[in-house]
């Protein structure tokens, strides 16, 4: 079976969306990134992945208005995903840099509508009318205005050390690189050199890149939304499990009010180990220990405890 | 000034809130910061060692309190949370300013670290789950509490998502 990449982004993209419902709902600052995934979606849904471009575009006049809308909410994704970014050291979102998004996807929609002849509706728009100058105009504005978005975003996270960024950098360059190439294969047409098999070859490589690179970006964001998604569930579970072991032991437990499942997780590992230091404990739970060790450093990871005093070094050594 | 115990779970809560508001803890705080502040607020000393072996069986780690510091002595065998959570618990006792007790085995090697005129605080091991069973009338085990029931507030401030900005953010 045959699947387009275009196909998975939209995947990545609903999953992404739907998983990150509840927190954009709850907190101010996850709805930059939500509003993007909404507008991603509404992008990707132009590709004609789940309706067909022509009947989509049908909607729109038949004209390829449905290149430039998908255009405009791919700008619109990225640009909300780069202001995300740049709130990541805590300095907070100005609704007055609102401004920057509609006047570039201004700057490209012109250029768009002076396209002399779009034609009727076609999957390969930009290839079919590159030689013409407003053609050319709009999809490389369009191309240099992710790019220049891109390049804000990776400086937004170029000191975030969690893995997923390697994800979402990668990405990130890959759609630069998509990008530039296609703007590279946009000069080559409208400069006259017409469909040959190297133009069509740099052409070409366009799509994976960009799509991978889409993919990406939103598989980096999953991590850090599933990491967020599952963790109270897992600490629920495992609280259950580490009562039942202390339970097992002897133990009389009394629930805290209001206490969260991560907490709970943790104060039922110490009653646990508590136990381990008096009795030995039998394999299974040797092995609950051990995993709510694992998932507690991986979640939560404790301060490792140094030596250390209150007082500055030069009084200490005093 | 004399320390009275708490008389009930309602007290003993709002005791240990009431302690934690005086620390004055900022909401992004390290273990670090909490020693200064514990040092800031009681007028003591305070130094953090993870010392001890297998011989230390019977505690998992201990604070030998003076008239101007306190010196916690961990178990640095035991697991980096536990460690954590053990370090939380002694600067708890010192928060509370309680007096010394009697959990440390007279001949423990945790004895070598005390020095004339410190008393010794000790976290045994197999305590009780202070929120279901707790004798009121028992001073020692009231103290344990406290300084359990304060710890776990500690923890709280502590014990945070690793990447919670970036949860915040992109999750």
């Amino acid at each position: 079976m045959h699947i387009r990449i275009e196909t998975v982004a939209f995947l990545a993209l609903l999953a992404l969306t739907l998983m990150r419902l509840p927190s954009a709902v709850r907190e101010p600052s996850s709805r930059l990134t939500w509003f993007a995934t909404m507008a991603g979606l509404g992008a990707v849904f132009m590709v004609g992945v789940v309706v067909s471009i022509p009947v989509v575009d049908g909607w729109l006049g038949g004209s390829n208005v449905v290149n430039l809308v998908q255009n405009l909410l791919a700008t619109t994704v990225f640009w909300f995903v780069m202001q995300a970014s740049r709130t990541l050291d805590g300095t907070r979102f100005h609704r007055r840099s609102l401004w920057e998004l509609p006047a570039m996807l201004v700057s490209f929609t012109i250029p768009f509508f002076l396209i002399p002849d779009r034609g009727p509706t076609s999957g390969d728009f930009v290839k079919e009318h590159a030689a013409q100058l407003g053609l050319w105009a709009y999809a490389s504005i369009y191309m240099a205005w992710v790019v220049v978005i891109m390049i804000r975003m990776l400086a937004g996270i170029q000191r975030r050390t969690p893995r997923p960024y390697v994800l979402i950098r990668v990405g990130a360059w890959a759609i630069i690189a998509a990008s530039l190439v296609e703007i590279v294969y946009l000069t080559l047409r409208v400069a006259r050199q017409g469909q040959t098999p190297a133009v069509e070859f740099v052409g070409n490589l366009f799509t994976i890149p960009f799509y991978g690179g889409v993919v990406l970006v939103c598989s980096g964001i999953i991590v850090f939304a599933m990491a967020r998604a599952i963790r109270r569930p897992v600490h629920a579970a495992l609280g259950r499990l580490l009562k039942r072991a202390n339970v097992g032991r002897g133990m009389t437990l009394a629930a805290i009010p209001d206490e969260d499942p991560v907490h709970e997780a943790y104060r039922l590992a110490v009653r646990l180990t508590d136990i381990a230091n008096s009795q030995p404990l039998t394999a299974r739970e040797r092995v609950l220990l051990r995993a709510a060790a694992e998932v507690l450093d991986r979640q939560m990871k404790a301060p490792t405890v140094l030596r250390m005093t209150s007082v500055e070094p030069k009084e200490a050594a005093a | 000034m004399t320390y009275i115990p708490s008389r009930n779970q309602r007290e003993l809560r709002s005791r240990a809130e009431a302690q934690l508001e005086r620390l004055k803890l900022p909401s992004d705080v390290e273990l670090a910061d909490i020693v200064r502040h514990v040092a800031a607020v009681t007028g003591k000393r305070i130094d953090v060692e993870p010392v001890g072996d297998s011989d230390w069986e019977n505690i998992t780690g201990l604070v030998l309190l003076a008239s101007d510091s306190a010196k916690i002595l961990v178990r640095k065998s035991d697991p980096r949370w536990y460690q954590f959570h053990t370090v939380l618990h002694e600067l708890s006792h010192v928060v509370f300013e309680h007096a010394g007790c009697g959990t440390l085995p007279i001949k423990h090697p945790g004895q070598d670290h005390a020095r004339a005129g410190q008393t010794v605080l000790a976290r045994g091991i197999a305590t009780p789950d202070f929120e279901a069973d707790l004798d009121f009338g028992d001073t020692e085990l009231v103290m344990e509490a406290e300084a359990e029931k304060l710890s776990q507030m500690l923890s709280r401030l502590v014990l945070r998502p690793r990447h919670g900005r970036d949860e915040a953010v992109f999750g």
